[in-house]
Formats: structure tokens, sequence, C-alpha cells
């Protein structure tokens, strides 16, 4: 391998640590470290509290035995899905600006990225450990199969790249699009022509048609390929986790081969991938997220204006007015309520009756895992200053009070999710399940715990200032920021609830009465809160650095 | 080809991206020592002819040669001598200015480069910015690293994509005097630019292309006295007007 490449492996994970410890520096450093650890210590502690007792950590015999069976044949199709769904090899903007004019073999390219990949998968794998590992026989054998699994992957998509980049490369576009949905489709109809899938009524039959499918030889034969990443994860003791986590490494080791000795052209596939994903990314950390990489729909029509209101209200405007050119993350965040919701409109066991004065708690029940939910995906809805992350010098350059732009900037998403909310819980009051009268009466209440929720996203955002993607894909440090901001938002809304839920509770308790005057009690308290982080934003906005890049 | 003589044969290269014809039959030679300006409206093929020079790009067909070595065929033993800035000056984010060297001195296997490293920094006034990581930096200095990393291994080809864009006066002049003292050294240059009144004097021969083709070839002097219309006296600017908009006239007819 050139020398210039390992010189460049190493100074760029060394870079990456002296990044991280530049950032560290100074008050606002040593903050972010104190948020860096709390938010460290409260997702890794639950977890060695439950390795401590072992009747939690025991793990479910039945699901190993699930596992057993299913394993290897559930990871080898992930493999496959990966493997056609891949878009092609990805090399950063740098990479092939100083790379592939170098005098560089294709061979020596290839294992550079491979490894560079590899080593944010190392990193990613101890990090969905610290979730997953309980669920293996001991811990060690947990974090080895997290990682080990987790190149598998990133090797199966970079197969499948490999093959885009060069064989797929002259396919016609209509192939490329739909080929690998075809070749599911093939594949899923010779499989139900073989079990009679069609002709099956009932889940056991389903079931059995699945394990025949499973038992084929030649199934059996293939998913040997995958088996010793789930033996690792059932190892019994450290011995049998190092035998098997050889072989894996053996499998790792032959796809690698595979992809040397095929020395396939795929510079140029890798050179327009590579533009297309970034351009996929601009568009995404300049407009709308993750979701709405596509680009805005064509749909031109525009909102009448709102009353100035400090600028707050133009402000608004011009965020309510993206919201209808990028519809994509709102239906997907209306679909991922749709499939949450029918499992719940089938629940008739919670259907209450309607003299017996259960509709408040019915309605509430229904309401909080939408709250939940929203609050959880709004790193998706970033009507906000999120969105403007490229332009928060010319928010700066307006004539506005802070105060007025921290609100204008917060009104799309706060409303934009509690319509949402209102919807999914209106359609199950329509199927009797929930309550009108309350949805309404708890209406205000929903507005206020949105305006904290995206608040906080935002204080957060502007403190911490990071993009909603990442700038290169696979970026360890911009999962970890994530995660940091979510457990920050998390901890924060559960203090400002478990505060405003107080005169709830000392209403409950006094008066005894309907539900909805408890709930209604809380207002005053969120919209406390509400203004005060309006404030803090307004603040924050106003000191915001905009000659610093911000880093993703 | 002699390459003692030509460093760069570029030879009825055509570059063809899904249906769109980008270069189309492009041929051109560069000396030794000499600079050309390749010069074009956006969209011209460009970046696209310097890509594919330096191997970003296969051609879809036609050959590239530097100093006698197919780009395509053997693109190791000809990239040894080549460098290319390209038009957005992209870093290692992670990496410093110093360690950006050190990378370009590793890739092309140097030894004891660490005084023209420290000769091209003072040149380009960036000598107390070795220590910082690249996205600490403006796009002008940016820019500086890129040549800098460029100039290292003293190329005996230099492709240079907008190298102007973002740097300073004083930087432009500098880069100027390195560029002349390279070529004098026997480098050959290549400078794509939109800033025709910036580049004539620099360069000794210019390319003008349009839609990927060829319009105008050769000094100031030769393509005005090509082109009747034009006055003795006419700019690069004039002569670049004059040609892209007689190959307009020619596409519409």
């Amino acid at each position: 391998m050139n020398p210039g490449l390992l010189y460049l492996l190493t100074k760029q994970t060394l870079g990456t640590l002296r990044k991280a410890r530049r950032r560290f520096k100074g008050p606002k450093g040593i903050a972010l470290f104190i948020g860096v650890a709390l938010a460290a210590t409260l997702m890794i502690g639950p977890q060695i509290l439950v390795f401590m007792n072992p009747q939690l950590a025991a793990t479910d015999v039945s699901f190993q035995g699930l596992l057993d069976e299913w394993g290897p044949h559930a990871l080898l199709l992930m493999a496959i899905m990966t493997s056609v769904s891949s878009g092609g090899l990805y090399f950063s903007p740098a990479e092939v600006t100083h790379l592939f004019p170098a005098p560089i073999s294709r061979r020596d390219l290839l294992l550079y990225n491979i490894l560079c990949r590899m080593k944010v998968q190392i990193l990613s794998g101890l990090l969905v450990s610290i979730f997953l590992a309980r669920w293996a026989t001991h811990w060690y054998g947990g974090v080895a199969a997290c990682v080990l699994f987790l190149i598998f992957m990133q090797l199966s998509s970079q197969l499948g790249g490999l093959f885009f980049a060069t064989v797929g490369d002259r396919l016609a576009r209509p192939v490329k699009r739909f080929g690998a949905i075809a070749i599911l489709c093939a594949v899923a109809l010779l499989v139900s022509r073989h079990t009679g899938f069609g002709a099956m009524t009932e889940f056991s039959q389903i079931l059995a048609g699945l394990e025949s499918v499973r038992e084929t030889p030649g199934i059996q034969q293939v998913a040997w390929i995958t088996r010793p990443f789930i033996e690792v994860l059932g190892s019994p003791d450290v011995s049998r986790m190092l035998l098997w986590s050889a072989a894996s490494i053996g499998v790792l080791a032959i796809l690698v081969a595979i992809m040397m000795a095929l020395d396939l052209a795929y510079l140029e596939g890798a050179v327009a991938t590579s533009r297309k994903f970034q351009k996929m990314l601009e568009r995404a950390r300049g407009g709308g997220g993750a979701m709405s990489v596509s680009g805005p729909s064509k749909a031109r029509f525009s909102l009448p204006h709102l009353p100035f209101l400090g600028g707050a209200g133009a402000l608004a405007w011009r965020q309510l007015t993206e919201v209808t050119r990028h519809p994509k993350p709102i239906l997907m965040l209306g679909f991922m309520m749709a499939l949450f919701l029918l499992p719940m409109s089938m629940m008739s066991s919670i259907r209450p009756e309607p003299a017996d004065g259960f509709g408040f708690w019915a309605t509430l029940l229904m309401l909080l895992p939408m709250v939940v939910m929203t609050t959880l995906m709004t790193m998706h809805l970033t009507f906000d200053f999120r969105r403007d992350v490229d332009r928060l010098a010319f928010l700066k350059s307006l004539p506005l009070r802070p105060f007025g732009v921290a609100c204008g900037q917060l009104i799309a998403n706060t409303m934009l999710l509690t319509v949402l909310q209102l919807v999914a819980v209106s359609f199950l009051a329509v199927l009797g399940i929930a309550d009108v009268l309350t949805l309404l009466v708890l209406t205000p209440v929903l507005l206020l715990i949105n305006w904290v929720s995206v608040g906080l996203d935002n204080l957060f955002f502007l403190l911490m200032p990071h993009r909603i993607v990442p700038k290169d894909p696979g970026q360890a440090q911009f999962m970890g920021r994530l995660m940091l901001v979510m457990g920050l938002k998390s901890l924060s809304l559960m203090v400002t609830l478990a505060v405003a839920a107080i005169p709830a509770i000392v209403v409950q308790m006094v008066v005894e009465g309907p539900g909805e005057l408890a709930a209604l009690s809380t207002t005053p308290v969120l919209a406390a809160f509400a203004l005060l982080f309006t404030w803090l934003i307004g603040r924050s906005f106003q000191s915001f650095d905009v000659s610093k890049d911000i880093p993703t | 080809m002699d390459p003692d003589t030509v460093a760069v044969r570029v030879d009825n290269f055509t570059k063809v991206y899904d249906q769109r014809t980008a270069v189309d039959r492009l041929s051109f030679d560069v000396q030794r020592g000499e600079i050309l300006g390749l010069v074009g409206p956006n969209g011209s093929g460009k970046t696209t002819t310097l890509r594919c020079i330096s191997g970003i790009l296969p051609p879809t067909s036609g050959s590239v040669l530097l100093l006698g070595h197919d780009v395509v065929k053997d693109p190791i033993a000809a990239k040894r001598n080549l460098a290319i800035v390209a038009d957005d000056p992209n870093l290692f984010e992670s990496l410093t200015v110093w360690e950006h060297l050190e990378f370009s001195a590793q890739v092309f296997g140097l030894q004891d480069w660490q005084a023209r490293a420290e000769g091209l920094l003072e040149e380009f006034e960036i000598t107390d910015r070795r220590q910082s990581l690249a996205d600490e930096l403006s796009r002008g200095m940016r820019q500086k690293v890129a040549i800098c990393a460029a100039f290292l291994h003293e190329p005996a080809v230099l492709l240079l994509d907008e190298p102007l864009t973002g740097l300073d006066p004083h930087a432009i002049r500098n880069l100027y005097a390195a560029l002349e003292r390279q070529a004098k050294e026997g480098t050959a240059v290549i400078v794509s630019s939109h800033l025709l009144g910036q580049i004539s004097s620099l360069c000794s021969r210019f390319l003008i292309i349009k839609n990927g083709r060829a319009l105008q070839a050769g000094t100031i002097d030769e393509i005005r006295s090509q082109l009747d219309a034009l006055p003795d006296d006419a700019s690069l600017e004039d002569i670049f007007f004059h040609a892209t908009d007689v190959g307009d006239e020619t596409d519409a007819s």
C-alpha cells in the first residue's frame, strides 16, 4: 500500500481526536464536555447496571433459539439487500481531489477506502454494542459481534458499490433503478411458488412455509457464510468467542480478497457517486433534513402573509412556505404515525365506553405516544434554525430583535408537529377510541409542549452547532453529536414536564374533577418554560459566531 | 512523441456523460516549459478536460499522454509527474497545513522535502498557519495549501483549474512568479481561468474551447491573425468574445 495512504489513515484518525480535544477547550468546551459525559453516563449507566444484574442480563433461551435458527438467514438477507441497494463506492471530495490524480493504484485506493470506512464501522459497532450487547450470552461476545457484523455489512455494501460503479454504470437507467426491486420480486415469487404461500391464511402456515425454505439444503449451505457472526453473539465462553471471531474475520478477509481480485475500473463511477452524494448532502444540509434529499417539490402556491409580529410573522411565513415545498419529511412522519396507529386502532380492549368517564385518559393514552414519537423525530422536521445553518449570517443581518427571530423560526415546526398529532388522534376519535372534546381542550397544552420541544432542539443547535446530516457519510462524531443532543433534549424535556405536572397533580388531588382541568393547569408553567427557552434561543442566536464553520 | 519536448499530448479526446458530450474530439500538445491558457465559457469542458488529463476521469475515446505515458493504460507512471490544483480546494479537514504537505511527500515518495515545503509556505505567506487544521482556514488559505502541495514534488506537468479564485493580490503575484519559474525549469503548465485579463500575460499559448470543441489555438498573435475582423491590438478578452460569438453563429447555422 502506498505509504501516503497509510499516513493519511493514521493522521485522519489522530486529527479527529485532535479536533475533538480542541473543541473541549474554553468554558464552552468544558460545558460541552460535561454534557457529553452526562449523556454518556445516561446511556451507558443503565446498560452496565443490566450487565451487573445476572437476572436482568440473562438472555432468554427462546430468543437464543430463534437467533440460532433464523439469525444467519436474516443476516444474509440483510447483506444481500445492502449489497443490491448500494449507491456505489463513495470517496470524499478531498479524496477525489488528492488521491485520484496521485500515482496510486486502483487496488491501493480501494483498500484505503475499505480501511477508512472500516474504522468508522468499528467505532459505530462499539457504540451500538452498548445497547445490544445485553442480548448476547456474554457482553464480550456482544461487542465483538456488533463490530464484526457492521464490518460485514459495510463490505457487502462496498462489493455491491463496486459492481454498480463498474458494470452497473453501463446498464440502462431503468435497469439500474428497478433492477434490485425486480431481483427481490423474482426471489419472492420463486419462494412463494416453492412453498405455496398464496394459499396460506394462517400465520403458523406462513411460518412453516418459511421454515421449509430455510431448511432447503442450498440455503442452509449459503447461510454458513453468516453463521460465524451469529455464533460470536451466542458464544458461551471466551475461547469459543475467539474461535468464531476468527472465522468471521476469515469471511471478511474473503470479501476483501474478492474485491481486490476483481480490480474493476471503478474510478469514474466512484467520482459520479461521490458527486451525486455530495449534492444530496448539500441539499439536505441547506434544505430540510435527511428526508428531503430529493429536492423541493414542484408545488408553487403561496401562503397568505402573517401579521408582522416583530418580524416573527415574516420569518414564520417563509418557513411555512418551505413546508409546502418540502412535503417529503412530513409525509414520512405521517406514514410512521399511521404505522403506529394501525395496531392501536385495532385494540378494542382499550376502547372506552362513552358513559364511564374514561375518555380523557384514553385520549391521553393515545396522545402520549404521538407526542413522544414526534419529539424523537424532530431531527427530520427542521423548518427552523437548523435548516438555516448556512443562512445564519443573513438572519443576523435582519433589522429584527433576537426574540422575534427566535419566535419566527419556531412557529412553523411547532404548528406542524401539533397538526400532525391532532390529525393522528382525530383519526382515533373518529373510530371512537379518543374523545374529540378532550382533544380540543388539550390543544393549547400540545402547542406549548411542542414549542418547548422544538425550542430545545434549536437551543442545543445554537449552543453546539451541528449539521442535520453529516458532511461525509459514516462520520462517527456526527452520530455521537446527534445522540448527545437527543439525550440532552430528552432530559430537559422530562424536567420541564415534571415541573409542569406539579400543578396538575395538586389540582387533581384538590378538585378530583375532570382530568381536562388538571391538564390545563399545566399551561402557565409550560408557557413560562416556552418563554424562557425562546429568550435563551434569542440570546444564543445573538451571540452565535457566524465566522466559524459549523461542524458536522 | 518525444517526451523530452512534448509533456502533454491530448489526441482526439472525447468525453461523454450519459448521453451528453462534454468534450468532442479535442487534440492539442503542451510542450515542456510552456504555459497553456485553457479558456472557454461555463460548461465548455475545461474542468472535464483537466480531470481527464489528470486521470481522475477516463476519456470515453481518444488518448491522453503525459511524458509519453498513457494516463489510462499506465496511470501510475503518468501521474508520477503530475499535479493538479482543483477548482474547489478540497482539503482533509482533520489534517493540518503541514500534514497536507507531509502527506503529499509520502504519496510521491519524496526525501528531504521539508526545506522545500518551508520555502513554499513562506512564498505563499502561510508559514504562521502551518499547525492550523484545514477547516480553520479561509477559502483563499485553502487554495494556497492546495497550491503548495501541488508544487512540492516539482511536477513535470502542472494543471490548475481556476486557481485565482479566492487568492489575494499578493498570492496571485506569487503564484504567477512560481508558475513562471516552474515553466523555466521545464514544467508544462495548463491553467484554466475565466479571468482573461489576469492570465493573458502569464500564458504563452491559449486554447479557446466551447461546447467541448476547440475554437482557436495558438499564441495571442497567431489567433489574432486568424481572426480577420479583429484589430492588431485586440486583447485576449476581445479574441475570446469574437471567437465564442463566431462559434455561436457557426452552431446556429
